[in-house]
Order: structure tokens, then sequence, then C-alpha cells
């Protein structure tokens, strides 16, 4: 039933606006009772909104969708969402590529042309079939390699992890002449003060008393950011504290994590049915002396 | 366009009928017709698609008891018929109505959205997440080769890619829409 319908191209066209009006007639009469044809225009739109965040639709696709398509709450939620896809894909991902196709087709057909040429077409096609496999073969061994970096770095990431957990589960009354301790208030959104924080070779542990407007969490989870906003490391089961009249969560990082740079720590809140909520970020700056 | 009151019951129990005898698919008949009416109106650019979609819903409504015994055809052509004249009424109205002033574009990029899609990546299981990354992640161009590409990696067809990506993607919707609200209260 979908078929008499038309293609997906056609359905874009159709959401785009870009149809004669009895094209449009004929689809909209059945979106009325044609659920297999409203799933369809669902997915076709999705993927329409997903093809405008990622830029890849073509220039005037783009124009008649800036124009025709109507953006209700439920789309642009969707549209903002693909945006933030996006945005994570280019701050985060980097394709794997993939096998290079073979030989363009119209020069496989000019070398299995008449039965003279059967031989070297041949011995041709068997070269490329050896190099397309010894090419395979390198490029599962690089996709390896990268596979066994990103599984290294992982288990590093979680190891230190593993350490910062245990750093401030312990009490290091006995270690205070060796840390700095700072206060660090939630950024404000009209600031762009980063407090500096200077540190020197005395210096084994940096503890940050994070200030909060709330307490309503059995435990936070702070995350250390690099200043793109990209994750470092996590911190769980973290505790707050009354100090000096303020709500304060105690964060603690070796100083030999830190090298000069400018952080932020994420900080969340974990209630007790495991939902997070955003308390801050505090940004940081890291000087040597 | 001005408003008409709400149904009765006895009106919404005869559209109900007409639509089914069996009041369970006349129910599933209607909420298709409802969501089809508002598709409908927001592909030809009206904002109040629920609006118009209800006002074509209720003018049938009132209706049906007249035309119910002598209607030959689909009921959906009737439907139909009815929201092509509630759209040309609809831009009647617009016309003759001053322009507001266009509100500035809303922003599209949301660090509220990119956080908490960050949050929901991390909730999915990790099949699904790498499953869905990957697909992004090659999602650089319309080309049909970046999609083939992604398929043989995965082994999977092509619709099966595209359902399976879409189940994952409205669990992210979802999820991300539970979170903006949390963050925005």
């Amino acid at each position: 039933m979908m078929e008499e319908y038309g293609s997906r191209d056609l359905l874009r066209r159709y959401l785009l606006g870009d149809l004669e009006e009895d094209q449009r007639e004929k689809i909209e009469a059945g979106l009325l009772t044609d659920e297999k044809l409203f799933d369809a225009i669902a997915d076709v739109r999705d993927e329409m909104i997903d093809d405008y965040s990622f830029d890849i639709l073509p220039e005037r696709d783009r124009k008649l969708f800036d124009t025709n398509f109507v953006l209700n709450p439920e789309r642009l939620h969707k549209l903002r969402v693909s945006t933030a896809l996006a945005h994570y894909r280019d701050a985060n991902l980097a394709p794997v590529s993939s096998m290079q196709a073979s030989a363009p087709l119209s020069l496989i057909q000019r070398i299995f042309a008449g039965r003279k040429r059967w031989r070297l077409a041949t011995a041709l096609v068997s070269s490329l079939v050896l190099l397309a496999i010894g090419y395979g073969g390198w490029r599962a061994y690089e996709h390896y390699q990268l596979k066994q970096r990103v599984e290294e770095l992982r288990v590093k990431q979680l190891q230190v992890e593993q350490y910062l957990a245990k750093l401030n589960g312990q009490d290091l009354s006995a270690h205070s002449d060796s840390m700095l301790s700072l206060t660090l208030r939630p950024l404000l959104r009209e600031s762009k003060a980063t407090n500096k924080v200077r540190i020197s070779a005395r210096t084994e542990i940096l503890e940050l008393r994070l200030e909060a407007k709330e307490s309503n969490f059995p435990v936070y989870r702070a995350d250390i950011e690099d200043s793109d906003g990209v994750r470092l490391y996590s911190v769980e089961n973290l505790r707050w504290r009354q100090d000096n009249g303020a709500i304060v969560v105690f964060l603690r990082l070796p100083s030999q994590l830190l090298s000069p740079a400018t952080y932020q720590i994420h900080l969340q809140g974990i209630s007790a049915q495991q939902q997070t909520v955003d308390i801050g970020r505090y940004p940081f700056q890291i000087v040597l002396v | 366009m001005k408003p008409h009151p709400s149904l009765t019951t006895e009106e919404l129990d005869e559209l109900f009928r007409w639509l089914d005898a069996d009041p369970v698919k006349a129910a599933a008949k209607y909420r298709q017709i409802h969501r089809g009416l508002v598709e409908r109106f927001l592909n030809r650019g009206c904002l109040d698609a629920e609006t118009l979609a209800d006002e074509t819903i209720d003018r049938v409504a009132r209706k049906v008891r007249t035309i119910a015994p002598n209607y030959e055809g689909n009921v959906k052509d009737y439907f139909h018929g009815v929201a092509k004249r509630v759209f040309l009424e609809y831009c009647r109205d617009q016309r003759r109505q001053a322009r507001p002033v266009p509100a500035a574009p809303e922003p599209l990029f949301s660090e509220v959205y990119y956080d908490c899609l960050e949050l929901c990546l991390e909730k999915l299981p990790p099949e699904k997440r790498e499953l869905i990354l990957t697909y992004y992640a090659e999602k650089k161009s319309a080309k049909i080769e970046s999609r083939k590409a992604i398929r043989r990696r995965l082994s999977l067809k092509a619709d099966a890619l595209r359902v399976r990506t879409h189940r994952i993607r409205k669990t992210l919707e979802d999820c991300i829409s539970e979170c903006v609200k949390r963050n925005e209260t």
C-alpha cells in the first residue's frame, strides 16, 4: 500500500512543500487512514531533520526547509536533539573509514569487453583482488591497533577514577601540609572570571571546595572537564558538608593529574532514584609556581 | 475563524459509530485521522495544526447525523474534504489579519540539550550506544556509499539499520526531553 504514494524522495518533496497540488492531496488523503504511510513520512521527516542538522541537505532543500518546514514543539525538539548530536559528533567522534569501493564499474566493463581481452582482464582483476585483500588486511590491522589504543586509554581512565574515588573517601588530615584548599563558586552566565590555582612543587593534593546552593542530594558526582568541555575523569559518591555556613562538596585531586591549563568541574546531584540534576560548573586554571 | 462550542457526548458517540461499529476500532481510527490531520496541516505551513485538526473533526461530527445514513464512499474522503475547506478558511483569515512581526528564530543549539544528550548516551546499553554513535560518526554525506559502509560494518540490511537507529533515537529523544524538563524546573 505504501508503494502507491511513491518513494522516500517523493515523501521528502512533500514535507518540503515541493510537490504539485494533486500529489500533495493524494498523500494527505492517505495520511488519514494509512498507518504505514504515516510512519514512513515520520521516518523521512526525522531523516531530513538529521540531514539538515548535519548540514548535508542540498542547498535548494535547505532553503525549502527554512521556508516551508513548520517547527511545532515536537519538531523543534527533534531538531535540537539532532543539532546536539551533530555537535557531539564533531567534538567526540571520528568516522571509522570504510574499505574503499572497488574499481569503477565502467572500467570493469571495458576490461571484460570482447573475448580477445579475456586473459588480460583476468590477470588485471586478479591483481586488483590481491591488492584489495592486502589493503583490506592492512586497514583491518590499523583498525585493530586503534581499538587497542582506545581500550588502553579507557583502562587507564578507569584506574585513575578508581584512585580518585579512594582519595576522596580517605581521611587526609595527616596530609594537610601538602594540601592546597580552594573554594569555588558556580559559574554565573554573565561572569567570565576563572579562578587561578597556584600550585607549587610541595602541593600534592588540591582540595576544591565546591559551593552548592542545594543539599537535597544524598550524593554528588563531579566530572573534571577540559576547557572544551570534554570529560576527562569522574568522581562519584561525593557528599556535602556545612563549611562556614555554606553547603560545600569537597573534591580532592592529586596535583600531578593537572597540568597547567584551564579546567572546569561539572557538579551534579544524584537523587535516590538515580536521577541527575545539574548543580553548576566551576572553572579554574592551574598555574605552576 | 470563529470558535465552535465543544462537541456533545451524543455527537462524539455518533462520530465513533460512523467510523466503526466496534468502539475500540473506532477509537483507533479517530486517533489515526486526528494525527493525520495534524501532520497535514503542519505540512501546509500551519503552526496551529492541532486547533485546525480539532476544528475539522468538530465540523464532521456535527454533520454525521445528517450525512451518515446516505453517505457512500470512504469516510476518510469526507474528512479530507472538510480539512481542505478548513485550510482555505485559515489562509483567508491569515491574509485578513495584520501580519505579526516575525519572532527571532529560536536558537537550535542548546547547551542544556547537549549536556542531556551526553547523560542519555551514557544511559544507553553499550551495543545501542555504539550503533547510534557509529551511525552518526559516519553521517558525513548523503551518499549511498556511507550508509553501505555502516551496514557492512554492522552486518545489517538497509531497512534494519534504519529501524534500529530510529528506535534508539526515539529512546534518546524521550530521555533528553525528561532531562531538559528537569533542568528547566
